[in-house]
C-alpha cells in the first residue's frame, strides 16, 4: 500500500480516534465536529491510496492481506461518514474510530500473501472473491458496533438511568433496524464471498475446496447469521435476543478472517 | 453611559408583591413613558414576567437612577417604598449587564435553562422600542443579549434534557421509537391525567388513540375529543397487542395489566418494542413486566427519578454557562470602551452620504440639459460641502480619547450618535 498516505492516514484516524475519546469525557460539541472532518479528510487520502495501488498494480488487486484490512478499514470509515450523514451518530465515532484503528494494526502484523506460490491468481476470481469478503467483513464489523450501542441504548432504558456519555445515541428502533440492515447486506456479501472463493477454487485446484479451515469457519458464520434472519421472523427475536445472536455470529466472522488455521 | 438593572424576582419577592409589581402591556406602555420622564435616564426597558420585574436603563448617573427607577416602582403601582426595598436588588455596569445575559439564557429563572423568558425578554424589548425608550446604548446591548442567549443553548446542553415528568416521558418514548408519527397509543383511565395526555400525544403525531375506562361515557368524551376510539373495558386486551404506547391512570386498586396479558400481547406483535407509562397511584400494572423482552415500564417514581437526574445535568451545564458568560459580559465591557470611534464616523459619513446622493439625484432630474462635465463638477461640489462640514467633528471624535468625558457626561460619541439619530442608519 502507499508508503505515504497509510501512515499519514493512520494518523488523522489516531487524532480523529482520540477527539471522539475525550469528547466523551468533555462534551464540547467542536470536538465532534473537528473529529468528523478529520475522518472524511483521512478518507480521502486513503482513497487516493487505493487509487494509486490499483494503478500500479493492474487486476488482480488487493493480493496480501495487509492492503485487505487497510481496505476494509477505509469501507467502514466511509460506512461510518455515511451514516453521520443521516443520523445523529457522531457520538459512535468514539467506537467506529478505535476500530478503525484495529484493521490498522492488523494490516501491520498480518503479512499473508493469499497467493503463496501456487499460482492462484491465475483464476480472475481471485481479487472478486477477496472483495466480496472484506466488503461483508466491514459490514459485519459495522453491524456489531450497531449491535453494541444498541446495548447501551437498551441497558439504559431497561436500568431507568440515562448516563451523559450515551445520552445523544439513536434511539432503539433506529438502531434496531440499521443494525438489521447492515447485516442483511453483509449477509448477501458473505453468500456471494463464499460462492466466489469456490469458484476461485474450483478454477484453480479443479474442486471447490480448498485446504483453507476459513472456508468451513464462513460457512459456519453464515449459518449463524441464516438464523438469525429465520429467528427475527418467525419467532421475532427483534432488540436484544436478536443482536446477541448476531455479535456472537460476528465472533465467527472474526476467527475466519483472523486466519484461525489451528484451532 | 452605563447600564443599571433594578427589579425583584422569584427569588427575592413573593408572589403577592411580584403580581402588584406587575405591567401588562398596556401600562407597560405608560410606564415606560412616565420612567423616561426622570432627568437622568436616557434609555429604557421593562421586562415584566410572573417571576420577574426589571428595569433596564442607560445612565450617566447610576445612582440617581437607581433611586429614580425604584421610586417610579412604587409610585406607578402605589405600594410604599419601605414595602418594596427590601426585595429588590439593583446592578451598575458590569454587574447588570452580566446580570440581563443571566437572564436571558435561563441562568436566574426558576426552572433553570427554561427558553420562555428569552421570548419574553425579545418582546419587552419590541415594546420598548416601539414607544421609543431605547436608543443606541439598549439596541446594541440587547441584540448583544439575545446572541449571548443563543450562544448558551447551541454550546453547552443547559436545554437539551428535558425537566417535567410528562416531557420526560416524551423523550423516553423517543428514545424507543425514535419518532412517534404513525405509532399508536391506549389509554387505559379516562381521568384528568389520561386527558392531558391525549392530548400530548397527539401533539407528538401519534396516529391511533384507544381509550378505554370502566366507565364507557367517560372514554367515550376523551375518546372525542382526541379523535381516538373508545374501547369497553372488557375489550381493551384485544387492542393491546396493536399499540406501541400504553398510559395507565385508573383509579383501580390491584394490577390493571399483568404480566401474562403483556407476555400474550408480545407474542402476537412478534416482540415490537411497547412503552407502559403507569401514571396510576396505586400502580396499575405489575412491576415484573418491565423484565418482559422489548418492553419498557416506567411509573411515577421512575419518570420522576428521570427528572431529578436531569436537573443535576442542568445544574453542572449551567456552571459552564456562567463562565461563558462572564468572558461575554468582559467582552461587551471592552467595546463599550472603544464605542467607538470608526464605527461612529462611518455611520456618520454614510448618512449624511445617503442625504446628499437623494438631494444630487432631486437636483440632476430637473437640470436635464447638463453636459457630462457639468454633471461631474456638480456632484463634485455636492461631495466637497459634506465633506468640509463633516471635518472638524470628525478631528474632534478622532482626538478625544475615549474615556476623557468626565463620567456624567456624554461622550462626543454618544451626542453626535444622539444629535444624527445614528442608530437609525444600521442596516
Amino acid at each position: 500500500m502507499n508508503p505515504i498516505l497509510t501512515p499519514i492516514s493512520l494518523l488523522i484516524y489516531a487524532i480523529a480516534a482520540l477527539l471522539y475519546l475525550i469528547q466523551l469525557v468533555f462534551q464540547k460539541r467542536t470536538f465532534l465536529v473537528f473529529g468528523q472532518r478529520l475522518v472524511i479528510l483521512a478518507f480521502l487520502l486513503q482513497g487516493i491510496g487505493f487509487a494509486i495501488h490499483i494503478a500500479q498494480v493492474g487486476y488482480p488487486f488487493l493480493l496480501d492481506s495487509s492492503d485487505s484490512y487497510l481496505f476494509s478499514a477505509w469501507v467502514l470509515a466511509g460506512l461510518f461518514i455515511l451514516i453521520c450523514l443521516k443520523y445523529r451518530f457522531q457520538v459512535a465515532g468514539a467506537l467506529f474510530l478505535p476500530a478503525i484503528l484495529v484493521l490498522y494494526t492488523l494490516a501491520h502484523f498480518s503479512q499473508e500473501n493469499y497467493l503463496g506460490n501456487t499460482g492462484l491468481a491465475n483464476s480472475p476470481w481471485a481479487s472478486i472473491h477477496i472483495v466480496f469478503g472484506f466488503l461483508s467483513f466491514s459490514i459485519f464489523f459495522l453491524s456489531f458496533i450497531l449491535g453494541v450501542l444498541f446495548l447501551f441504548q437498551e441497558l439504559q432504558l431497561k436500568r431507568k438511568k440515562i448516563w451523559r456519555i450515551f445520552d445523544k445515541l439513536p434511539s432503539l428502533d433506529v438502531l434496531d433496524q440499521l443494525h438489521y440492515k447492515a447485516l442483511s447486506v453483509g449477509f448477501v456479501l458473505l453468500s456471494l464471498g463464499i460462492i466466489t472463493g469456490a469458484a476461485w477454487a474450483k478454477s484453480v485446484k479443479g474442486v471447490y475446496f480448498f485446504d483453507d479451515p476459513r472456508q468451513l469457519w464462513s460457512i459456519i458464520a453464515w449459518l449463524v447469521y441464516a438464523f438469525f434472519f429465520q429467528v427475527r421472523f418467525s419467532a421475532g427475536w427483534k432488540g436484544r435476543r436478536g443482536v446477541l445472536l448476531s455479535l456472537m455470529g460476528f465472533m465467527v466472522i472474526l476467527f475466519t478472517f483472523l486466519e484461525v488455521r489451528h484451532v | 453611559m452605563k447600564l443599571v438593572t433594578v427589579g425583584l424576582n422569584h427569588k427575592t419577592a413573593p408572589l403577592e408583591i411580584r403580581e402588584k409589581l406587575a405591567f401588562t402591556p398596556e401600562k407597560l406602555k405608560e410606564g415606560l413613558r412616565r420612567l423616561m420622564e426622570n432627568p437622568s435616564t436616557e434609555e429604557s426597558m421593562i421586562l415584566s414576567t410572573c417571576n420577574r420585574v426589571e428595569v433596564y436603563s442607560a445612565t450617566a448617573h447610576p445612582s440617581k437612577t437607581i433611586a429614580e427607577i425604584k421610586h417610579f416602582l412604587s409610585g406607578f403601582h402605589q405600594i410604599s417604598p419601605q414595602e418594596l426595598a427590601p426585595h429588590f436588588y439593583h446592578h451598575v455596569h458590569f454587574d447588570a449587564v452580566l446580570h440581563g445575559f443571566r437572564v436571558a439564557s435561563g441562568l436566574d429563572s426558576m426552572v433553570l435553562g427554561e427558553s420562555q423568558i428569552l421570548g419574553q425578554m425579545k418582546e419587552a424589548y419590541q415594546l420598548a422600542s416601539e414607544g421609543g425608550t431605547t436608543g443606541p446604548f439598549l439596541n446594541r446591548y440587547l441584540h448583544r443579549v439575545f446572541n449571548v442567549a443563543k450562544k448558551i443553548r447551541t454550546e453547552t446542553e443547559i436545554a437539551t434534557r428535558p425537566v417535567s415528568v410528562s416531557y420526560v416521558a416524551v423523550q423516553l418514548a423517543k428514545r424507543i421509537f425514535g419518532s412517534l408519527e404513525g405509532r399508536k397509543a391506549l389509554l387505559i383511565g379516562a381521568g384528568k391525567m389520561s386527558e392531558l395526555a391525549s392530548r400530548h400525544l397527539k401533539g407528538q403525531g401519534i396516529s391511533e388513540i384507544w381509550v378505554t375506562n370502566r366507565s364507557f361515557d367517560r372514554a367515550q368524551e376523551i375518546a372525542k375529543s382526541c379523535e381516538g376510539h373508545a374501547v369497553h373495558f372488557n375489550d381493551f386486551l384485544l387492542s393491546l397487542p396493536l399499540v406501541d404506547v400504553v398510559i395507565t391512570s385508573t383509579a383501580a386498586e390491584g394490577f390493571v395489566l399483568q404480566s401474562e396479558q403483556i407476555h400474550e400481547a408480545m407474542h402476537l406483535r412478534k416482540n415490537r418494542p411497547m412503552f407502559i407509562i403507569d401514571i396510576a397511584v396505586p400502580r396499575n400494572v405489575d412491576p415484573s413486566i418491565h423484565r418482559i423482552f422489548n418492553v419498557y415500564l416506567y411509573n411515577l417514581d421512575d419518570l420522576q427519578s428521570v427528572v431529578e437526574m436531569n436537573q443535576k445535568e442542568r445544574v453542572l451545564e449551567a456552571q459552564k454557562a456562567e463562565g461563558l458568560i462572564v468572558r461575554e459580559a468582559q467582552g461587551f465591557i471592552e467595546g463599550l470602551k472603544t464605542l467607538s470611534v470608526a464605527p461612529t464616523i462611518q455611520r456618520l459619513s454614510k448618512k449624511l452620504d445617503q442625504i446628499r446622493r437623494l438631494e444630487l439625484e432631486k437636483a440632476l432630474g430637473r437640470l436635464k440639459n447638463l453636459n457630462p462635465d457639468e454633471r461631474e463638477i456638480f456632484e463634485a461640489c455636492t461631495l466637497a460641502i459634506v465633506n468640509k462640514i463633516l471635518h472638524e467633528p470628525m478631528l474632534a471624535l478622532k482626538t478625544q480619547p475615549p474615556e476623557s468625558a468626565p463620567s456624567n457626561e456624554l461622550t462626543y460619541i454618544e451626542i453626535i450618535q444622539k444629535l444624527f439619530r445614528l442608530d437609525e442608519v444600521i442596516e
